[in-house]
């Protein structure tokens, strides 16, 4: 596999706080990377300041070229960060509205309305499974519907990389279970996907690789056999767990109330 | 195709207003002799000169500071995620009413007044800018509070000027100047203030794409690309431009920049591309009717445009906007999905 995003010694620092120490890592081209750890731990600072959005020290490259060097469009024509949150958002935007902005790196000018742009706006709808509330506003949606339309948003930039900060996060099981069957095929189809979850079995069962990170640091990187143990998470977490293998060979984790 | 109606829509109600403006005046013209004064600029009949002289430029600046304020607001608007910002909020206004006023009191020649005043503005939304940036960037929140405060601070300036001096007709000047008004400007102060409205308006064209991912928020606006901190800069300095044009050719008409973009969000939604010119051709549709209104309501004199405006402008923004209620009227307001909406909906329950 080619090593598509390159992270060397990532650091944030921000009022005097250290945020992010020294991250090193490397996902592949057609991987799936979950970014796992405690609340508060640094996992969304990390995705932040991957995606370019934090003044960190430090590199990250896209295929061989350096992120701080990149035009804003070049950038979100490679990279897409989906945040978690939806604040400061317009209410009266529809869910199309949204998901066609995530061409505007794309467009030539304010009034291309190129056809390509379209078919990409309707696949990243039906790949968020929104194609029937496209024309509703994003005010009267769920958080889960919501966060779906982030999603697709993320997915219209069309990049090699795909950052998503808790994709599943007021998702119910349906919806959940779907979002990730899309992390993986997209995974798949040769997209590098990096996805904080909160959820280790999601973790589990879906990424090819887990980072996890503990006060502001990257302590483990590696296959979910390797990383997901019950030391580990008992030391990192503070819970201790029961892990049994799955008969799809992949590790369930329970949690010893 | 809905916007392309709506502002086609918009556009031939203008033309009506315009026509309106055209016949309607302290003289009575046939409509015949407009039709022909319109078709004879040079003749050097009464009815010519009345409307190549008076009405003519008079419409135009009318078409002029609505449309300016209209694109003010709703660039202002879009920008800073609130749909209670007016361009005013630059500071431009109050800037540029102290600098009117000190030039009146100074005694400084009728020309040169709309050119201080102009001047100021920009100087007053500098300021604006100055007190809100961070980093280079424009904290968009701390900008409504410092517009607030210079605003605050340089109208205290013309109150006081105001109460030191002798009533006479510097005070009324400066009086009318604050109720904003079409009269006693002609081409030449439309024709001053042209090129800077079309520079403001320049800007907003080449900030019109970005603005539009910004509804989404800074933060996932850098992300799509947007170069934020120019953005905001340009849309700011178009707003500053456009503003200031507007007021130092009419003064303060208040509540154009406010309800123009409410109107236009109601009718072609938030999209800038369409919002802007309907909010432009709404501006200028409210300021070439009001000063039908404000000439012709109260004969032999004039009712002050702004102050006119201000009157009718608060019972249509209670019908538009907020009779509408949160779902029907397109503004960003919080809704209780929203994190800002949970948070605030959850004040209230403590409360």
């Amino acid at each position: 596999m080619t090593a598509m995003l390159d992270v060397r010694d990532l650091r944030y620092t921000a009022d005097s706080a250290c945020l992010l120490e020294s991250a090193n890592f490397t996902a592949h081209a057609g991987s799936l990377t979950a970014i796992i750890g405690p609340n508060g731990a640094g996992k969304t600072t990390l995705l932040r300041a991957v995606a370019g959005l934090l003044p960190v020290h430090g590199t990250v490259r896209i295929n061989g070229d350096l992120t701080a060097k990149m035009p804003g469009k070049e950038r979100a024509q490679r990279l897409a960060f989906v945040a978690a949150d939806d604040t400061s958002t317009d209410d009266a935007l529809t869910v199309r509205e949204v998901v066609a902005q995530g061409r505007y790196a794309h467009r030539r000018n304010a009034f291309d309305r190129s056809p390509i742009h379209d078919r990409v706006i309707d696949a990243a709808l039906n790949d968020a499974q929104l194609h029937d509330l496209q024309h509703r506003r994003l005010s009267t949606l769920s958080s889960g519907q919501r966060r779906l339309a982030w999603i697709a948003l993320g997915l219209a930039q069309e990049t090699d990389v795909l950052l998503l900060d808790e994709p599943t996060a007021n998702l119910d099981m349906h919806h959940a279970q779907r979002t990730l069957r899309l992390m993986r095929r997209l995974a798949d189809a040769g997209k590098t996907v990096l996805a904080v979850l909160h959820d280790l079995n999601e973790a589990a069962q879906c990424a090819d690789m887990v980072a996890l990170i503990d006060r502001a640091r990257l302590v483990a990187f590696g296959p979910p056999s390797e990383i997901l143990t019950s030391e580990r998470i008992a030391r990192h977490y503070g819970v201790r767990v029961d892990i049994v293998t799955a008969t799809d060979g992949k590790p369930r984790i329970f949690a010893c109330v | 195709m809905r916007s392309v109606i709506a502002i086609a829509g918009a556009f031939v109600a203008l033309c009506i207003c315009v026509f309106l403006a055209l016949f309607v005046g302290a003289a009575h013209i046939a409509a015949n002799d407009i039709l022909w004064a319109l078709t004879h600029p040079s003749s050097q009949s009464v009815d010519a000169r009345i409307i190549w002289e008076v009405r003519l430029p008079r419409i135009c600046i009318g078409l002029l500071v609505g449309s300016a304020l209209g694109i003010g607001g709703a660039l202002l608007q879009t920008l800073l995620c609130n749909p209670l910002v007016d361009p005013y909020i630059t500071g431009v206004s109050a800037g540029a009413g102290v600098a009117i006023a000190i030039g009146i009191v100074c005694g400084i020649a009728l020309p040169w007044i709309p050119a201080m005043g102009f001047a100021a503005g920009i100087l007053a939304a500098i300021a604006v800018v100055a007190l809100s940036s961070r980093a280079g960037r424009i904290d968009t929140q701390r900008m409504i509070l410092a517009g607030l405060f210079v605003s605050s601070f340089l109208s205290a300036v013309v109150t006081i000027i105001l109460t030191r001096m002798e009533p006479n007709g510097a005070t009324n000047a400066i009086i009318a100047w604050m109720a904003g008004t079409l009269s006693g400007h002609g081409w030449n102060e439309f024709n001053w203030s042209l090129p800077y409205a079309a520079l403001g308006l320049a800007l907003a064209i080449c900030a019109l794409p970005a603005l539009n991912v910004m509804r989404l928020g800074e933060q996932r606006a850098d992300s799509l690309g947007v170069a934020v901190t120019q953005t905001q800069w340009l849309v700011v300095a178009s707003a500053a431009l456009l503003t200031s044009s507007a007021v130092a050719l009419s003064g303060m008409i208040g509540f154009v920049g406010l309800l123009s973009p409410h109107i236009a969000r109601r009718a072609v939604g938030g999209d800038v591309r369409s919002l802007m010119p309907f909010a432009a051709l709404v501006g200028a549709a409210i300021v070439t009717i009001a000063d039908v209104a404000a000439r012709t309501l109260a004969p032999p004199g004039e009712l002050p445009i702004g102050a006119l405006i201000a009157l009718l402008g608060v019972p249509a923004f209670f019908f538009i906007v907020l009779r509408a209620g949160p779902e029907r009227a397109r503004v960003s307001a919080p809704s209780p999905h929203s994190v800002r909406g949970r948070t605030q909906l959850r004040g209230k329950e403590i409360a």
